[in-house]
């Protein structure tokens, strides 16, 4: 941070460092309650130059893509799968759907956080050992699994309200809830040479679905993974360096250069 | 922090203290996972030449001695990576030994709830973390993860260039294998022949070897966490996290 | 916070900064004291003190509220001693050496806080915080082992400001799943026998008993909520019982 800023401007960006860390842990809550509609439309930068990118998926570019993804695609998932949730537990018929599907709860530590000189914007990664749990599921049993992330997020200050402008999301390792010796498996999938690395399949149990009601699929923009899970012989990745001080939010400075 | 008496600069200058600390502690155990270990001495610590690690079996008291450690920890890094470079000549045989420092290790050990105390005199403070770490290497039964439970305790000085790492003490409760209970006996995985020759690598010894915390078994008396960081003066008149 | 960040004055701005760094600390202090069972302690130092306020002081989990600090008392501290102490006894029956020990030989617990979401009132009297806390709890036994599980909660929180000093007024720990180490949840029964629930023995029998928060149900009931930015208190939006969606109908309605 920039002691040689002026008092207001100093006391100013000490507040800001809070919200920014109140945006992301709002973010947290929001998302473990799988309410999507309300994190996108309350918490994130409404420009076409908002980034959200999963190292297991792809990066969705604009806010228009993030809420596509985030509230009508994951909205729309427990939803065609709640059917399959009522025969197992009819007494749930009439909820909202969305936080019976599961609790994912991406906790925030080890924070490094700065805000920008011109207290426009403020940078934070944070490591997050997170889990997902529900205690039900399509085929009635629970499921459970380790989410162990990093997290780099630009946010802005938008009309005096901090939300989120780009989010790297990277996962280390997501082995099963509490089994599972994840490095002792990883290897073994690599001497086996299985293909199957359970990237975008849940290594918890979430219950297959149902592969004859239609889902809206998800959309983005920019294809590839950022990160690659854990393994042995994956070397080192920094895919979120920490932030450092910085004046203002610019390529050279931003978690998503060339959307700022 | 108590806030009377404090003017309005003197209050934000403590609470950028406060945030400088944090992220310095974030970036050190962010370092832990970049496998920076060869840096980690010369970024985070402090010049001065009564740095303290401390570990459950002892500390390394000195400049030189934590350098060595560190030192070592790498040297240990890159004895792991070469090896899973010769197993994998595929995937790994093209890497530079820069880029291949660190393959096959993974430590993750976030921080989390932090008691930071900020002394009188601005040139001081004092930190206590809690620890959930999850750890992977490599040795005669090959890759095997570990949980960790502990915590972080640490002094800082304030320096030229910031405020630096004085003591550390990195102390451990349970370091257990995943999939395992930590309430109960580790069970052992057997040796894997192609992990035969990759032998032992010895961290050198603390120079101050003393039990400074057991790591919990059932039969361990209650073990509370390191002493909480209270408001202090100066560090004439606090305790230390170094010996 | 209440207002944007350019309506306060620069004294109100670093004022709320520190309240909410000192609202952090008191919680994070709570950590470290619970871990070293030094539950006395911490109900001397960081709750209330003010007699209006230990009256209706709170401590609630998934199954009811201990409300009035000499209620929390007497479960936080009295029932965890004799609960300890019957231990170590049982433990000393078994083996007789360990006669000298002290309660808590082969226990662990720690409850580290992470994801802070921390409003201060407008009034800046008092303060509402969520955290969410992976622990665990590891208990010995009269057969020399012992038993651990991992334990997922919320931990809400209403902090009054006594003096210069945040103090903890209501707590909440809203329990989600618990698990031994090294078992699989997946075949974890949907309804566990009594024997199984840790977390609800320890609870024991609460001045007063609702179901708070059915865990089996992830997140539905939406209790506790996130806090949002507010003026003043109001004891039906706090984390004690009178905030709970369901205390009409538990209580008033009876």
């Amino acid at each position: 941070m920039n002691r040689n800023l002026r008092l207001a401007e100093r006391i100013r960006n000490a507040a800001a460092t809070q919200e920014a860390e109140n945006v992301h842990a709002r973010h947290a809550y929001l998302h473990a309650c799988g309410d999507g509609s309300a994190e996108i439309a309350t918490i994130w930068y409404k420009s076409p130059k908002t980034i959200w990118s999963h190292g297991f998926f792809a990066t969705a570019v604009g806010w228009n893509e993030i809420w596509y993804n985030h509230a009508v695609y994951n909205d729309a998932n427990p939803i065609c799968d709640f059917p399959a949730y009522m025969l197992q537990y009819p007494e749930i018929a009439g909820k909202d759907p969305r936080p019976l599907m599961c609790i994912a709860m991406h906790v925030l530590a080890n924070e490094i956080i700065e805000v920008a000189d011109d207290g426009n914007t403020a940078r934070a990664m944070f490591l997050t050992p997170g889990i997902l749990i529900s205690h039900i599921n399509s085929n009635g049993l629970k499921f459970a699994e380790w989410q162990w992330e990093r997290y780099g997020a630009d946010f802005i200050c938008d009309n005096g309200k901090w939300c989120f402008y780009h989010e790297l999301v990277c996962p280390d390792h997501v082995p099963s809830f509490d089994s599972e010796n994840y490095a002792a498996s990883s290897y073994k999938e690599l001497t086996a040479r299985e293909e199957t690395e359970r990237i975008g399949e849940s290594a918890g149990g979430f219950a297959p679905k149902n592969e004859e009601i239609p889902r809206i699929p998800g959309k983005f923009t920019i294809q590839g993974c950022i990160h690659k899970k854990f393994s042995p012989i994956q070397p080192v990745q920094n895919t979120v360096p920490w932030p450092e001080p910085y004046s203002t939010l610019d390529d050279a400075n931003s978690y998503a250069p060339g959307y700022n | 922090m108590k806030t009377n008496g404090y003017t309005i600069e003197a209050l934000t200058s403590k609470w950028e203290d406060l945030r400088e600390i944090k992220n310095l502690m974030g970036k050190y155990s962010m370092s832990v996972v970049l496998m920076r270990h060869r840096t980690i001495f010369k970024d985070f610590w402090s010049a001065r030449e009564d740095v303290c690690l401390g570990f459950n079996h002892g500390y390394y008291k000195g400049g030189e001695a934590v350098r060595e450690y560190y030192r070592s920890y790498g040297d240990s890094i890159m004895k792991t990576s070469g090896y899973m470079q010769k197993l994998f000549p595929a995937e790994l045989g093209k890497l530079s030994e820069e880029e291949l420092f660190g393959t096959g290790r993974f430590e993750m050990k976030p921080l989390t709830s932090p008691v930071i105390a900020l002394s009188g005199d601005g040139e001081t403070a004092k930190g206590l973390w809690c620890c959930l770490g999850a750890e992977s290497g490599v040795d005669e039964r090959g890759p095997l993860s570990s949980w960790t439970w502990g915590y972080c305790a640490v002094d800082f000085v304030r320096e030229a260039d910031g405020w630096k790492i004085w003591h550390l003490q990195a102390l451990e409760d349970v370091k257990f294998l995943g999939g395992q209970s930590w309430g109960k006996v580790e069970e052992v995985y057997p040796p894997l022949p192609e992990f035969a020759e990759l032998g032992d690598f010895k961290l050198p010894a603390p120079n101050v070897p003393r039990t400074v915390r057991a790591r919990y078994g059932a039969d361990r008396p209650l073990t509370p966490p390191p002493r909480i960081p209270e408001p202090y003066e100066t560090f004439k008149k606090t305790f230390s996290y170094g010996v | 916070m209440y207002k944007l960040i350019q309506e306060y004055s620069e004294a109100e701005l670093i004022q709320l900064v520190w309240d909410r760094e000192n609202v952090q600390e008191v919680m994070n202090r709570r950590v470290y004291l619970s871990a070293a069972e030094g539950r006395e302690r911490e109900l001397g130092e960081l709750w209330v003190s003010g007699r209006e306020y230990q009256e209706t002081a709170s401590f609630g989990k998934n199954w009811g509220y201990y409300i009035g600090m000499a209620e929390i008392r007497r479960y936080y501290v009295d029932k965890r001693g004799q609960d300890m102490r019957k231990l170590l006894d049982a433990m000393c029956t078994a083996r007789p050496e360990l006669k000298d020990e002290s309660p808590g030989y082969g226990c662990m617990s720690l409850y580290p806080l992470t994801t802070p979401y921390i409003e201060i009132a407008g009034d800046g009297r008092t303060a509402r915080g969520l955290w969410y806390s992976i622990g665990q709890e590891t208990t010995g036994n009269p057969k020399g082992t012992a038993k651990a599980y991992w334990i997922f909660q919320r931990i809400a929180a209403d902090l009054v400001k006594e003096g210069e000093a945040w103090k903890i007024w209501h707590l909440a720990e809203i329990f989600d799943a618990h698990l031994e180490p090294g078992e699989d949840f997946r075949v974890q029964p949907r309804v566990l026998p009594k024997e199984e629930q840790p977390v609800e023995r320890e609870f024991g029998e609460p001045t007063l008993k609702m179901l708070t928060h059915d865990a089996r149900y992830n997140w539905l009931d939406g209790y506790p909520a996130m806090p949002e930015p507010y003026y003043s208190f109001k004891s039906s939006d706090s984390y004690g019982p009178e905030g709970h969606p369901h205390y009409y109908r538990e209580v008033l309605a009876k």
